[in-house]
């Protein structure tokens, strides 16, 4: 079949090369659709279901909220898991599913579950579901502040509420238009609120209580419509308005009538602009601040959407107050620009490279030409097949393609044509059209065989990483699906286009000149060749000494995951002890932001602390996320130090400001270890149970016993407890005393203490809560609490300490569950020791020693399960992966020997990468083990080159070591020139110091090393092995 | 890190045509954990320069007057000896009315003539008290018969009458200082005398009020705080001061650069002090602003980024 297609190829050469038109168009518009991102997404499905219960303390939210939600998702299709948490004033349940499940499918099934438990929770509590983003879904982030000059139309300067006034109202609505934007996420300043602060004096005097208060608020501040009326053949609306405006008119809202004198809310409480109990705040170089995330929807182009949303904001711009700006502080623009110009910047210079290599060593111009035409028809095959399959561009996507290993087969196929015709040439001079295409088709199906089985091995070599799950599959399957489409995308191109190419453009003369360069190969290699041939104990012995020392000095290296992607700006926690309160938070930031302003390299720094609007990242008011970006290098005072040293002085820095501690790492990879969050630790025990006491207790019960075994590091409980609770606990034989219920004494401490809503103040669009409680000096007064009048039915009052007791112990700061039941981690990291020993001691000791009630379970979760897994499915996939090569092998030489002593170049070639990799002080991570893996595929091909070469010559004239000598010496050239184009194209990768480089710099590495030490293994080792093999049956083999 | 490692060498035996994972090299992150301390922390170094921008400031200890108050609320009353109601003596017509309300009479101060209706003659009703009149219900030509014809009150002196629920009775007394807000200014009083109320459970403080400028009438609601304990503590330390550690309150000792938790045995307390019972020496420096910041950083290896 494939000598069919290549001699239709050949026939219909000009029907061929218009293909090349055909695929360059869908190519270039395919291009357009591609999504551009810095990394691949490696986010779960999930959804997550926030509800917000303002002033629910964690337990209340559980019980009430959590539990029902996520009863009511049980045995959802395709479910994974749910976890929860819940906080105060905020329950949230995140659904995972399936890897592969639609998320409109899921978010639909989800919709469904709850619409049918509304009627469970309680009243006006409404689960939502969360913003439809990944973790690359934080695209833009601005804050909103006004010049130091501006004054508001009252002539006062801009407060933090008039800030989120105009967020909310001006710029929100606006942005949310923009097509691609999903949510628009704010925290920080106050939403304005309309207070009634009551005197609880004058309450008294006045025998009224709040809730006469909140009665009359709600009956007072309405518009009703009333239908219409047709008079005189005119239609006339009927309305009554009566909705409170001003700060006077709800002042004026008559409560009750005592003595005949009308009681209004001015006599007995205060009427303010008053500020929410907010629970988060945001901070910019050292002042509070208005902070909003531009979240883009999943599968969005984040370069077109940040586009817009910068686009849209300038046009927003105008239409603040004058002195207000909002003000991009992060737009992840910047960051792609960059990494995909690193990228782009390598293919280019690779494939440049590659082109001269081309020219150099086929010392023919048309042909370099031919081959050179792969490199952009393969690449923009492989575009339109990303776009088919939603594979993104990113730095890891296009981080292993090697214009070099893709040509690898047209050079084979085209340096053959080339000495074949040459020789044709001399021997009979310039040839007629059919006999030039007999020789093209000659020389093609000559190599076709070994150079196509070549570009195959390379392609399956990468079929393990197709089996690597979560977080390693997600990253790595793109690059592998990018590099397979390319190499599949060439094999097809060298099997059609390029023979086609060969008959029609080498016409005329065929120059195969010799030159210089290879002319001194030639002359170095042969004398070098004899000699190993002669000693080739010798060098078997050093190629079998050399291969065990580098899996020796492999171990040494160290190993990472991937290298990590410096994304330029850099994302600090800053922890704070839990119970810390929000202004306190506040003000420690502050301090921090100074702090870190001092550094002249620091461009901005902001911060988000607590929970926003929208609860995508539930955090305690304790905790901050600090943005720091950097000014381009050249303003730096020394424009040489590393961002390392700059980061290690920071934290320095920061280590002597009290109260703080702090985790560095950066915007997107923090968005991702939030949205994950699974345990990061090797060994997690989850314990799973209903009493939050007795799960403190057997935890840390196992603590102790994980903790003596040996290799145990890092050993902590999770943090459950620690948040002061103030309890106001109802005495009810006093309540009943005086007439009161516990719900009564509980609404008016929630009332007078957390506020209650009223009812909302409009002023067009815009809607603010009008919200009752008591004036803030008495809320905080905490002794002074017990004092305050609750009043009774009667009129009269009874002080809050006389039916109630005040209690301050700490309770549970968050409640964690998972797949609907209470959890605890314990997390253990594993030190000196392997993790599977350690993993079953652990388990053992536990099952022996531990004394878990009934009722209460346990987990084992954490790194080593995955490692498990993967090592599982790797030990099945790699050895067969190993077979089908060597199938391969055999089919092509129907001989296992010659297969395995081609298997032996693999080896030999790694010896080259590790030694690199040594050299340049680099540790092993999977993106280094991408680069072996191409790296054994150009060693295959290599040897495959070679031997079949040798073989045929020796079946031809049946000595085997003229054979040998004479096959090596022919091959040389396409030896050199496989090598020599696949170890440059990735120069440009392994020097470059752009963003991003980071990423693809170990497998570029590991690549130029592994090719130098393979070919020249290839062209001494390779002959001596086969000589070695053959010499005892001197014979050759009876060619099919 | 571990995976990879697994991956990586899984990997790597695709072409070493071996299948060893063994691996015991993890690369853990050590950054961050080398100074976390297992062991009972109780101090923090801080330098001047950075006390000072943070706001840390101290004092020193020493011996302090505390008041203990507890706050209540009652009503304006009007002294019952400072309230009178006249009528006439013997039932008569009025011949002529000489005071109204609003007017301010002083005792013996002629109100209204009567003439009495059994000897006709006329005799004068004078004023009991000094005070206002409040009502009249008296005019020319009218009969007295029974009837309350005059209010006169005196509010110069007014009381109040405090209401003490029983978890307060036990500490409120007759003799203690009262501190009265009104809406224009602080009164101060004594506790007169206790006494039960006759419809509720609780007892009422009576404390004298002078209302020579008439602020006050009878029947407002006043919020009252009563100084149940005044003493002095020989070492007492600002409320704001105190934090707790693990279980126990306690203050953070300024010596040089390094503040230094010091449990304390806290006894009773005011607005402001909290009396130390022991713990700590008088003289000691104290930190009194910011104290928060000291305790965070001492217990800062707790707190976590949780999600």
């Amino acid at each position: 079949m494939i000598y069919s297609i290549l001699r239709l190829a050949i026939d219909k050469r000009w029907a061929f090369l218009c293909m090349a038109l055909v695929i360059i168009a869908v190519g270039v518009w395919s291009y357009k659709q591609l999504p551009i991102d810095a990394v691949p997404d490696i986010t779960n499905v999930q959804v997550q279901i926030n509800t917000e219960a303002p002033g629910y303390s964690p337990l209340e939210a559980e019980q009430r909220i959590t539990y029902p939600v996520e009863n009511a998702l049980a045995g959802l299709p395709s479910l994974s898991y749910t976890r929860s948490l819940s906080r105060y004033g905020l329950s949230q349940v995140t659904v995972v599913f399936n890897e592969g499940t639609d998320i409109y499918f899921a978010r639909n099934l989800i919709n469904a579950r709850l619409g049918a438990i509304k009627s469970a929770l309680p009243l006006g509590l409404e689960p939502k579901m969360g913003p439809i983003a990944s973790g690359l879904g934080e695209i833009v982030l601005y804050t909103v502040q006004a010049s130091a000059e501006a004054r508001t139309a009252q002539g006062e300067p801009y407060s933090a509420t008039d800030l989120r006034e105009i967020q909310d109202w001006i710029i929100k609505p606006q942005l949310a238009q923009v097509p691609g934007v999903i949510e628009v996420n704010s925290i920080g300043g106050y939403h304005k609120q309309y207070h009634v602060l009551p005197d609880p004096t004058q309450l008294l005097h006045h025998k009224i209580s709040l809730r006469d208060i909140h009665h009359a608020l709600q009956a007072n501040n309405d518009n009703r419509g009333a239908g219409y009326i047709e008079r005189n053949g005119q239609q006339l609306l009927v309305r009554s308005p009566g909705q409170l405006a001003t700060i006077d008119d709800i002042g004026n809202v008559i409560i009750a009538e005592r003595d005949s004198t009308p009681i209004k809310i001015s006599d007995v409480a205060e009427v303010a602009i008053g500020k929410e109990l907010r629970t988060g705040a945001a901070t910019r170089n050292g002042q509070e601040t208005v902070l909003a995330n531009v979240m883009m929807l999943i599968g969005e182009n984040s370069q077109a959407v940040a586009q817009n949303v910068t686009a849209k904001l300038d046009d927003i711009q105008a239409s603040l107050p004058p002195g207000v700006v909002a003000d991009i502080v992060y737009n992840r623009t910047t960051l792609v620009d960059k990494a995909i110009a690193t990228v782009a910047k390598n293919l280019m210079e690779g494939a440049l490279l590659v082109i001269a290599v081309l020219f150099i060593l086929l010392g023919n111009f048309r042909a370099a030409l031919i081959t050179a035409l792969v490199i952009p028809l393969s690449m923009l095959m492989t575009i339109t097949g990303m776009v088919k399959t939603g594979v993104s561009a990113n730095l890891m996507s296009l981080g292993a393609l090697d214009f070099g290993l893709i040509v690898d087969g047209a050079v084979i196929i085209v340096e053959n044509c080339v000495r074949r015709l040459a020789i044709a040439q001399r021997e009979s001079g310039p040839q007629a059209l059919r006999e030039r295409l007999n020789t093209v088709f000659t020389a093609t199906a000559e190599v076709i065989r070994p150079s196509l089985f070549g570009v195959a091995i390379i392609t399956i070599v990468y079929i393990p990483i197709f089996s690597l799950t979560g977080v390693e599959g997600k990253m790595f399957h793109p690059m592998a699906a990018t590099v397979v489409m390319a190499l599949l995308s060439a094999m097809v191109l060298s099997l059609t286009l390029v023979p086609a190419a060969v008959a029609v453009l080498m016409n005329g003369e065929i120059q195969d000149r010799e030159n210089w360069l290879m002319r001194r190969s030639k002359s170095l290699y042969y004398p070098l060749l004899t000699l190993a041939l002669k000693c080739r104990w010798a060098v078997v012995g050093f190629a079998s000494l050399l291969v065990v020392v580098c899996l020796w000095l492999a171990t040494t290296l160290g190993s990472e995951f991937v290298p990590q992607l410096d994304e330029g700006d850099v994302a600090l926690h800053a922890m704070r002890i839990p119970g810390t309160g929000l202004e306190q938070s506040v003000s420690m930031q502050k301090t921090l932001e100074k702090h870190i302003r001092q550094f002249p390299e620091v461009d901005k720094v902001f911060s988000r602390i607590g929970t926003a609007e929208v609860a995508t990242d539930p955090m305690p008011p304790n905790v901050s996320d600090n943005f720091i970006t950097f000014l381009p290098r050249h303003a730096w005072p020394n424009p040489n130090k590393s961002k390392a040293t700059l980061l290690a002085d920071i934290e320095t820095s920061l280590k002597t400001l009290p109260g703080n501690n702090y985790e560095f790492t950066q915007p997107i990879e923090m968005r991702f270890n939030e949205l994950i969050s699974g345990v990061r630790a090797d060994l997690g025990i989850k314990l799973f149970g209903d009493n939050l006491d007795q799960l403190v207790l057997t935890a840390n019960e196992i603590l102790s016993i994980v903790n003596s075994v040996e290799g145990a590091a890092d050993t902590k409980v999770e943090q459950v407890t620690g948040l002061p609770t103030l309890s106001v606990i109802p005495k009810r034989e006093a309540l009943g005393r005086y007439g009161l219920n516990v719900a009564d004494l509980q609404a008016w401490v929630a009332t007078a203490i957390g506020g209650e809503s009223a009812g909302i103040i409009y002023q067009g669009d815009r809607r603010f809560e009008l919200v009752v409680r008591l004036p803030e000096t008495l809320r905080r007064d905490i002794e002074g609490l017990a004092f305050l009048p609750i009043p009774l039915s009667d009129g009269d009052y009874v002080p809050l300490q006389e039916v109630a007791e005040l209690n301050i112990a700490p309770a549970p700061a968050q409640i964690s569950r998972e797949n609907g039941k209470r959890r605890i981690v314990i997390t253990s990291n594993v030190r000196d020791r392997d993790l599977g020993s350690f993993v079953s001691e652990v388990q053992n000791r536990i099952a022996q020693q531990a004394d878990i009630p009934p009722g209460y379970w346990l987990d084992y979760s954490g790194t080593f399960k995955q490692l498990q897994s993967a090592s599982q499915r790797l030990s099945i996939v790699v050895p067969l992966t190993l077979l089908l090569i060597l199938g391969m092998l055999m089919m092509a030489f129907s001989s296992l020997k010659e297969a395995l002593i081609i298997f032996t170049g693999v080896p030999l070639a790694l010896t080259g990468g590790v030694l690199l990799l040594y050299a340049r002080g680099m540790p092993l991570s999977i993106s280094a083990g991408v680069g072996f893996i191409a790296l054994s595929g150009v060693a295959v091909l290599n040897g495959l080159v070679m031997l079949a070469f040798i073989r045929d010559l020796w079946q031809q004239t049946g000595d085997l070591t003229q054979s040998i000598i004479d096959g090596a010496m022919t091959r040389l050239r396409p030896v050199l020139m496989t090598a020599l184009v696949a170890s440059l194209g990735f120069i440009p990768m392994a020097l470059n110091t752009g963003t991003g480089a980071e990423v693809q710099r170990p497998l570029a590495t590991v690549v130029i090393g592994g090719i130098l030490s393979s070919t020249l293994l290839t062209l001494l080792v390779l002959p001596v092995l086969y000589q070695w093999v053959h010499q005892r049956a001197d014979k050759a083999p009876v060619k099919k | 890190m571990k995976i990879s490692t697994i991956a990586l060498l899984s990997l790597a035996s695709l072409v070493f045509n071996a299948s060893t994972l063994a691996s015991d090299e993890h690369g853990h992150d050590d950054h961050g954990h080398s100074d976390d301390h297992h062991t009972e922390e109780n101090h923090s170094r801080i330098q001047p320069e950075m006390a000072h921008q943070l706001g840390i400031e101290t004092t020193t200890a020493g011996p302090q007057e505390l008041r203990q108050t507890i706050t209540t609320y009652g009503a304006v009353a009007t002294d019952p000896a400072q309230l009178s109601h006249v009528r006439a003596r013997f039932t008569g017509t009025l011949k002529a009315v000489r005071a109204t309300t609003g007017d301010r009479v002083k005792a013996g101060d002629t109100l209204a003539v009567v003439e009495s209706d059994e000897s006709f003659k006329a005799y004068t009703l004078h004023a009991p008290i000094a005070g206002q009149i409040i009502q009249r219900h008296a005019n020319i030509g009218e009969s007295t018969r029974d009837q309350v014809l005059f209010t006169i009150v005196n509010t110069d002196k007014l009381w109040a009458e405090l209401r003490v629920y029983p978890q307060q009775q036990n500490i409120v007394a007759e003799g203690q200082t009262v501190f009265i807000d009104t809406v224009h200014t602080q009164l101060r009083g004594l506790i007169q005398h206790m006494i039960p109320a006759i419809d509720g459970p609780y007892q009422l403080a009576r404390v004298e009020l002078d209302n020579t400028d008439g602020h006050l009438t009878p029947g407002l609601m006043l919020q009252a705080h009563i100084q149940v304990g005044h003493f002095t503590a020989p070492v007492a330390v600002a409320k704001q001061a105190v934090q707790k550690l693990g279980d126990r309150r306690g203050v953070f000792i300024q010596h040089e650069h390094t503040y230094t938790f010091t449990p304390l045995k806290l006894g009773a307390s005011d607005n402001n002090f909290y009396q130390v019972l022991a713990g700590l020496a008088p003289g000691a420096e104290y930190v009194s602003e910011n104290s928060y910041l000291i305790k965070a950083d001492i217990e800062k290896s707790a707190a976590e980024h949780k999600h």
